[in-house]
């Protein structure tokens, strides 16, 4: 949504009428109603009228409860301008210290020394208390109470000195000044006459000390007019043809207000809204970074919940990973214990082949009456070790598994004792055995009246 | 009181009122990061994944190498004994060697294992006992023979064997 740039409504409250303008996006909304008996009513009805925005107005007097002045008095100091401007109306029927709140706006006067240029204005207390009255029924936020016709100076700008006039229904006025500083301000009732404008644009030199040279006009300027603009030697200036109400524009305006009469009951009422609406906006603000701050430490709450959750399945799962290794480890010992076992019990040596190794070593003079053959165990090998304490004695302990052999007894008959010899040594060049021994050879007669050789014979192979 | 005294306690009362609504959460956050930190420090999976890992890769290996034999222990059960003399005897059918007595004792372990023995009294001739080791050999069960005597005749001779079968243990 695109923000609007939005003036405060330019209240004018004139005698019987009531006026209104405000620049909303460089444009300029303005209206009027005739003022009548209930002010509040021709108050809503003038905001009604036309499509002003917001409940800032700044309101400024105009017609027989204002009165503007200016003169010079010769002093720099504001209190004693105040003070001169004071002594002025003492005694003044309508516009007294009682009846009146008293403006004063003081500007050193240029080229007069000591001097100072001071406008006078003063309000009629009725009046601003019954406008406030109605601005608070309608609920307007009332950000400050002027002049119309000072108000008016901040309509345009312009630079140097300047000299404006800015025309009206009922009234005219003269505003003479420096840049945005107004220094001289008459108000005369309307319709002026060229003459009467002669006489106050040479009274305003006057007290100017300044030249002009033109004049700027808000409103209609007729042929008479023009004529005395050029005896004076000013060029006569038009301002826009959307400033029809240069008084109400210039209150909607930012600038230098030349004299204040918001009541104290109002400015305390503009105080407390300033609190209230910078409360709004801290608590706002607060409030908003709190949501902001706590959505994103929900979310972060929630991603750390997520993790947490994350590590605590990545737990579980190593958790029984490590069950299922400690599983997997006794498993695999089994497996490698069987197979530890298989090889452990199975014998280093074919039996078969020791069989045919024994019958194809004899040689065919020898025959094998009986063979024996016993897998047993040897004797354990074992070192002695010393006992630690104070006898130190020693014991014997087995050093790695227990070696078998195979110890083979051959008994035969031999044609000879070289046959028998010749078959030991084929035993042994067959290097299946570790120790072949001729235990017995003797010369024995046969049954058939032979003469032969009886042996025995010893063998040990080593197997596992 | 002053406009800038009531917007300082009214500033005061905003912070401290967002802080009593933010702390809890800030709270719950510094609680949450530290349970995390001390769970994650225990944790060591990485490790654990690559033991694992390992560890199938061994099984894996024992368990083809076991598969790919062709000798057992015989299991502790009398079937199986049972089993193992009625190969012998179809060895001894097979070989034709002639059985006289066949027996079945408990034997001494061998290498730490338990045995049962199984004495064999049988007749026949060199080449038929050495066909009957060479069957001994080829059974699915290991087996060893602890004693053979060829007793001295003519022709046929009387052998006696004694054939010690290791056990499977429970491992």
């Amino acid at each position: 949504m695109k923000s609007q740039k939005v003036s405060h409504i330019g209240i004018v409250v004139a005698d019987q009428v009531l006026r209104a303008a405000q620049r909303i996006d460089g444009r300029i909304v303005s209206s009027q109603v005739p003022l009548g008996d209930d002010m509040k009513r021709s108050m809503r009805k003038l905001l009604s009228s036309s499509p002003f925005s917001g409940r800032n107005i700044v309101v400024g007097l105009e017609g027989d409860s204002v009165l503007v002045e200016s003169m010079v008095v010769p002093s720099r100091s504001s209190n004693a301008a105040e003070g001169l401007a004071a002594e002025r109306l003492k005694g003044d029927p309508v516009f007294n210290d009682e009846t009146s709140v008293l403006g004063v706006s003081v500007a050193p006067a240029t080229g007069r020394g000591e001097q100072s240029m001071v406008i006078l204005a003063a309000v009629n207390r009725e009046r601003i208390a019954a406008v406030m009255a109605a601005c608070r029924e309608q609920a307007l936020t009332v950000q400050g109470v002027e002049t119309a016709a000072l108000a008016s100076w901040r309509a345009w700008s312009g630079t140097g000195n300047q000299l404006r006039l800015v025309r009206g229904e009922r009234q005219d006025i003269i505003l003479a000044g420096v840049d945005s500083k107004l220094m001289f301000c008459r108000v005369v009732e309307g319709p002026m006459s060229a003459a009467e404008l002669r006489a106050t644009i040479t009274r305003a030199s006057s007290l100017f000390s300044g030249s002009f040279d033109s004049l700027s006009v808000s409103g209609s300027f007729g042929p008479e007019m023009q004529a005395m603009a050029q005896g004076l030697g000013l060029a006569v200036e038009t301002t826009m043809a959307d400033m029809d109400d240069p008084q109400a524009l210039g209150l909607a305006m930012e600038g230098a207000v030349l004299a204040e009469f918001t009541p104290p009951e109002e400015r305390e009422l503009r105080t407390r809204r300033q609190v209230r609406k910078t409360r709004m906006v801290m608590i706002a603000a607060a409030a908003a970074a709190a949501v902001v701050v706590g959505v994103l430490g929900f979310q972060r709450i929630s991603v750390l919940k997520a993790d947490k959750l994350s590590v605590e399945t990545r737990l579980r799962v190593e958790s029984e990973s490590r069950t299922e290794l400690a599983k997997l480890d006794q498993q695999l010992r089994g497996s490698q214990a069987l197979a530890a076992e298989v090889t452990r019990g199975q014998p280093g040596h074919a039996m078969s082949r020791l069989f045919s190794l024994v019958l194809n070593a004899a040689p065919e003079d020898v025959m094998l009456e009986s063979t024996v053959v016993d897998d047993v165990e040897d004797a354990p090998v074992v070192v002695q070790t010393k006992k630690r304490g104070r006898r130190g004695s020693e014991e014997e302990k087995p050093v790695g598994p227990v070696p078998r052999s195979l110890v083979v007894r051959l008994g035969g008959l031999a044609g000879s004792d070289v046959a028998v010899s010749r078959f030991a040594a084929d035993l042994f060049a067959s290097e299946a055995f570790a120790d072949v021994r001729i235990e017995t050879s003797e010369r024995t007669l046969l049954d058939n009246g032979m003469e032969g050789e009886r042996f025995r014979i010893y063998a040990r192979a080593e197997t596992r | 009181m002053k406009l800038s005294s009531q917007i300082a306690i009214t500033a005061t009362a905003v912070i401290i009122g967002a802080a009593g609504l933010l702390y809890p959460i800030h709270q719950s956050i510094t609680e949450l990061e530290s349970e995390i930190e001390s769970l994650g420090s225990s944790s060591a999976a990485d490790d654990v994944q690559e033991q694992i890992v390992s560890m199938h890769a061994q099984i894996a290996a024992a368990e083809s190498s076991l598969e790919e034999r062709t000798l057992f222990l015989c299991p502790d059960s009398s079937a199986a004994r049972l089993q193992f003399e009625s190969s012998l005897t179809a060895g001894l059918v097979e070989s034709g060697l002639q059985r006289v007595s066949i027996d079945r004792t408990d034997g001494s372990p061998i290498h730490g294992i338990s045995t049962f023995v199984v004495e064999l009294v049988v007749e026949g001739d060199a080449s038929q006992l050495h066909e009957f080791l060479l069957g001994l050999e080829g059974l699915r069960w290991v087996n060893r023979v602890i004693h053979l005597e060829v007793h001295p005749g003519l022709g046929r001779r009387t052998v006696e064997m004694k054939i010690a079968v290791p056990l499977e243990a429970d491992l």
